[in-house]
């Protein structure tokens, strides 16, 4: 009988009171979409925009960011919350050895995808170089372009190099994502896509990430997508001759873990702005 | 003097256990039971009425869920899912032929869902009673995983959608079957099925993160199916068509029989043991001028459209529950108008009706096309003999240790010239910081 008992508090606490906090939630979304619908009719009526308010919290909340904090500032293991995205575009003859032969246009997708994760952890050694300790190769997709060209994209895992902060420290804490754009100028006028530039971005954005942390709480670079963005042909025929066709396009996803009730998105949406206005 | 009374205690137990002999085991009341409720003073509770309505309730949730998930399976899926279970029926052969003269199987447990499934040793015909191959044949010895043919002699299938036009006097005869039955020594594919297969075990490893897959292979499989002809009164121009992979086609001929020609057209790789009587061949891949079948698209009637399909029958189980069910419904939909849209091109181009002299099950082992034959004439074996297959980029023979060493061979070669080394490259090591 004290076994029953015993088997009957588990399941009580275990799945009945969760079940309870979820459905509670339930109601409580349900009058948030109810204010929330009301509030838009307002700001419509009125020409005034709408307000935003926040959602309610999930009572399973602080299961989810258990797992994501520990993914996200745990410096221990690799994992898909810190990715450094490289989008490159090279020639076909790129990816073979030294006078090696060039596979049959058939069989250039297979060659592509077979040669990417070895192609693309040569940006490891810049990641590493930037603002890591470890960078693997997690992801890569390959695309052979209408030219012959091959389209590489990868997931670089990488474990960062600076101090990220503590979460335990952090009272009430959420996470806060914001993004950075960096390079806003034309094509035209964004660095060349190399060594040098890619390597500038990364710190640019850990310089950023810093800056977060002082200001809000612990900061990592989530996602940094360095992409290739290539320049028309009409903008190269208006430009000097041997201009670099191949500029950089990069973009930072940041998270921060901060005290909810001192943070707000748009705090952070204008510390980010202001620290990349200068670029 | 000791103080020990075991002896007498032993005594006493020898006593007791013969005692409780005599008397028999106790036996418990039916009521008296272990049990784990509060209140056990009361006799068993009767929960046959609520554990029915729970029961109930599960089953009909899952007969309404599963009813709702067979309507949602796109009609492609449903009819493989159809076909394997055709597979997996068995039972006796029962033929029989409609007023059209086609051939039908009678719906018994071995009809396949499309027409019947007549694995050897039985035989495909157009004739009222079953057959069986020692009706037709005498010393028949069928191929198997290990038949050692004589070589494979590429030819080049036609790069137009024609064939030759029947001669005057000749006569046309139709075999027209999903796939055989027979196991063949033979693999045939093209260097793009390897390379498709190739980069779906890479991107396995370089999206998804897994293992290198070795046993993910081209597989290529084949079938073979026994053609007789037994029709002395013409020379005969014989059409050889199939739907999925690709057959070898061993054509025999009774005495007395003229082979003219043999057209083949298939969806795979198909070939043709040396034919009698030096007939001409030529062969049409649907791959060719059609792309790959979806739902729809043969619908229409066009140009080129040689994807064999076979007219539906009434006798098809396919065709019984097309009448209340959407999904063999449209199934059967798409199966007329193919045909109808294969007619088309079949009849412009070879001037007869593609149902002539047809006979066409689902799957078959043997197929006899024509009369019984007065007596049984000697089979002509695949052993050692030379077969004629449309040409494609890798064709292979053997038993199966050496055709799987060969294809193991051929997969490892591309990988490691597509990696440019060891399959370790596809998950390099991690890059370290180097610390001082």
């Amino acid at each position: 009988m004290k076994v029953l008992r015993i088997i009957i508090a588990i399941v009580v606490l275990g799945v009945a009171i969760p079940l309870v906090a979820v459905n509670v939630w339930g109601v409580q979304m349900t009058f948030w979409v109810i204010e929330q619908t009301r509030q838009n009719d307002t700001s419509l009526a009125d020409g005034t925009p709408p307000a935003s308010m926040p959602l309610p919290a999930s009572p399973l909340q602080f299961m989810r960011d258990r797992g994501e904090l520990q993914d996200t500032f745990g410096t221990a293991a690799l994992t898909d919350r810190r990715i450094v995205e490289v989008t490159t575009i090279i020639a076909a003859e790129d990816l073979l050895a030294q006078g090696e032969a060039m596979p049959d246009p058939s069989r250039l997708p297979l060659y592509a995808a077979a040669r990417a994760p070895a192609r693309m952890a040569l940006h490891c050694e810049e990641v590493v170089a930037a603002f890591a300790t470890t960078c693997d190769v997690a992801r890569t997709s390959t695309n052979v372009l209408d030219d012959g060209r091959i389209e590489i994209s990868a997931d670089l895992a990488y474990i960062p190099a600076a101090y990220l902060g503590d979460p335990a420290q952090i009272a009430n804490g959420a996470f806060f994502t914001t993004v950075a754009r960096f390079h806003t100028m034309p094509d035209a006028d964004k660095p060349v896509f190399d060594a040098e530039a890619r390597l500038a971005v990364m710190q640019q954005a850990q310089d950023l990430c810093d800056a977060l942390r002082d200001s809000f709480g612990p900061c990592v670079v989530g996602r940094l997508q360095l992409a290739t963005a290539e320049l028309w042909i009409t903008d190269l025929e208006r430009l000097p001759e041997g201009t670099a066709r191949q500029r950089l396009s990069a973009t930072a996803v940041v998270k921060v873990y901060a005290n909810k009730d001192e943070t707000t998105d748009d705090a952070l949406r204008e510390m980010v702005a202001v620290l990349t206005s200068a670029d | 003097m000791t103080s020990d009374k075991r002896p007498n205690d032993f005594a006493e137990r020898l006593r007791r256990i013969e005692e409780s002999k005599k008397q028999g085991q106790p036996v418990l009341p039916a009521h008296v039971r272990k049990d784990l409720t509060y209140d056990n003073s009361g006799g068993p509770q009767d929960h046959r009425l609520r554990n029915g309505i729970i029961w109930g309730v599960i089953v009909a949730g899952m007969a309404t869920g599963g009813y709702f998930a067979l309507q949602a399976v796109p009609p492609e899926m449903s009819a493989s899912l159809a076909s394997i279970g055709a597979v997996f029926s068995s039972g006796a052969t029962v033929q029989s032929m409609d007023g059209s003269g086609v051939f039908t199987a009678e719906t018994q447990s071995d009809a396949g869902m499309r027409g019947a499934n007549l694995p050897s040793p039985a035989v495909a015909s157009t004739l009222p009673d079953p057959l069986t191959l020692a009706d037709l044949v005498t010393g028949a010895t069928l191929p198997d995983d290990t038949t050692q043919i004589g070589r494979i002699i590429p030819f080049d299938r036609n790069d137009q959608c024609n064939l030759r036009r029947p001669l005057d006097g000749e006569q046309v005869v139709n075999v027209r079957l999903e796939q055989g039955t027979l196991p063949v020594p033979v693999r045939a594919f093209s260097d793009e099925t390897l390379v498709a297969q190739l980069t779906r075990n890479i991107t396995a490893v370089t999206q998804d993160g897994r293992a290198y897959d070795w046993g993910a292979q081209v597989r290529a499989p084949m079938t073979g199916v026994d053609v007789f002809l037994t029709d002395t009164s013409a020379p005969i121009y014989l059409v050889l068509q199939n739907l999925t992979d690709g057959v070898i086609w061993n054509v025999q001929t009774a005495p007395g029989v003229t082979l003219a020609h043999v057209a083949i057209v298939s969806d795979g790789f198909s070939g043709l043991v040396n034919p009698p009587d030096d007939a001409t061949f030529e062969a049409l891949l649907v791959a060719d001028f059609v792309p790959r079948h979806t739902f729809g698209a043969d619908d229409t009637v066009r140009a080129c459209m040689i994807r064999p399909w076979r007219e539906p029958q009434p006798d098809w189980v396919a065709m019984q529950r097309a009448q209340g069910d959407t999904l063999y419904g449209n199934q059967m939909q798409s199966f007329t108008t193919g045909y109808a849209a294969y007619n088309a091109w079949y009849t412009g181009t070879l001037g007869v009706d593609a149902s002539t002299n047809l006979v066409a099950p689902e799957q078959a082992a043997h197929v006899l096309v024509g009369p019984l034959p007065p007596a049984p004439f000697a089979y002509q074996a695949m052993n050692g003999r030379d077969v004629h297959l449309m040409r494609t980029d890798h064709m292979v023979s053997g038993d199966p240790v050496t055709l799987q060493a060969t294809l193991d061979a051929l997969h490892g070669a591309l990988l490691r010239d597509a990696i440019g080394g060891d399959v370790a490259l596809l998950d390099p090591a991690p890059v370290e910081r180097n610390t001082p």
